[in-house]
């Protein structure tokens, strides 16, 4: 970190920047080529941003393992419910 | 070190599969509508249940996003796929509810059981994941709609970029800004109560 900060700091603190603002879209595969090996070859020179990059990687992947466990109510009931609500508003006013 | 191939997004049903429904239900056939409803109300109500903080809510905004969807399914023109359309009235009927409803402190969330973590894990382990599982609820439920909304559509329900930020009516440019600020601020209040990387 501190060779690359050293030999050019202007570079270094721009490509930090760069990090920290685009970690999502490097850790969600949406940048082109150019930029994702700007924010690789900084994670490697950059202990700090390998932390944030990993730690928001593991953020990411652990809100994700909320979607197989959806809090809340019995999902066939709020079918039915919708589906009951829907019978009986079409039943009073046939058409929509 | 790009992670695409960690977080795969998730469609709900080709929209090939909707389009034959969603022609019959133009058409004024309730039974197709239905089968739409069978098809998308359990993901519809998951995404309003995190959106709203209440269960009641959750069911009443659930239940208005079809039947509104219903009523003006002449509406739709197709040129997006069905469930964003859909999800586009849900997502704007939960935020007309917490809205209305602001100013009374929401609690029904808070009394609903954490789902039990793998009985494969050790107590340690357990223990571990439901501390995570609480501190993530409590920190998406601290962000504001705007920043919430793309969270929940992208993160938990795995859509694509593409598709969460044509449900929330924003452009990709906006749509990641917000995500990346809500991935902040969620990361910053669970920090400590996630899994230590294994070392290489």
């Amino acid at each position: 970190m501190i060779t690359a900060m050293l030999r050019h700091p202007f570079a270094f603190r721009r490509d930090h920047r760069f990090t920290m603002e685009h970690a999502s879209e490097f850790l969600d595969g949406d940048l082109p080529p150019d930029e994702l090996a700007r924010v690789e070859g900084h994670a490697h020179a950059c202990p700090m941003c390998a932390r944030f990059l990993a730690s928001l990687r593991r953020t990411v992947r652990a809100i994700g393992g909320l979607r197989h466990t959806p809090a809340g109510a019995d999902a066939d009931a709020v079918t039915e419910a919708v589906l009951a609500r829907l019978r009986a508003e079409d039943d009073a006013e046939p058409g929509h | 070190m790009g992670d695409a191939d960690e977080a795969p997004t998730v469609t709900p049903v080709p929209a090939s599969e909707d389009a034959d429904l969603v022609a019959r239900a133009k058409q004024g056939d309730r039974l197709a509508f239905e089968d739409l409803v069978r098809r998308y109300a359990d993901r519809l109500h998951a995404v309003v249940l995190r959106l709203v903080d209440d269960r009641h809510d959750a069911e009443e905004a659930t239940q208005e996003a079809f039947l509104r969807a219903w009523r003006s399914i002449d509406r739709f023109k197709g040129d997006s796929q069905f469930f964003t359309w859909l999800y586009r009235i849900g997502v704007n009927e939960a935020h007309r509810l917490t809205g209305r409803r602001a100013a009374r402190p929401a609690v029904s969330l808070d009394e609903q059981d954490v789902p039990p973590a793998d009985p494969a894990l050790g107590p340690d382990a357990r223990a571990q994941h439901d501390d995570l599982r609480a501190a993530l609820e409590s920190a998406i439920r601290a962000l504001d709609h705007d920043y919430r909304a793309p969270l929940v559509l992208r993160d938990v329900e795995g859509l694509s970029t593409a598709q969460a930020a044509a449900i929330m009516g924003l452009g990709e440019a906006a749509f990641k800004s917000r995500l990346h600020r809500a991935r902040l601020a969620v990361r910053d209040a669970v920090r400590d109560h996630l899994p230590q990387e294994p070392r290489a």
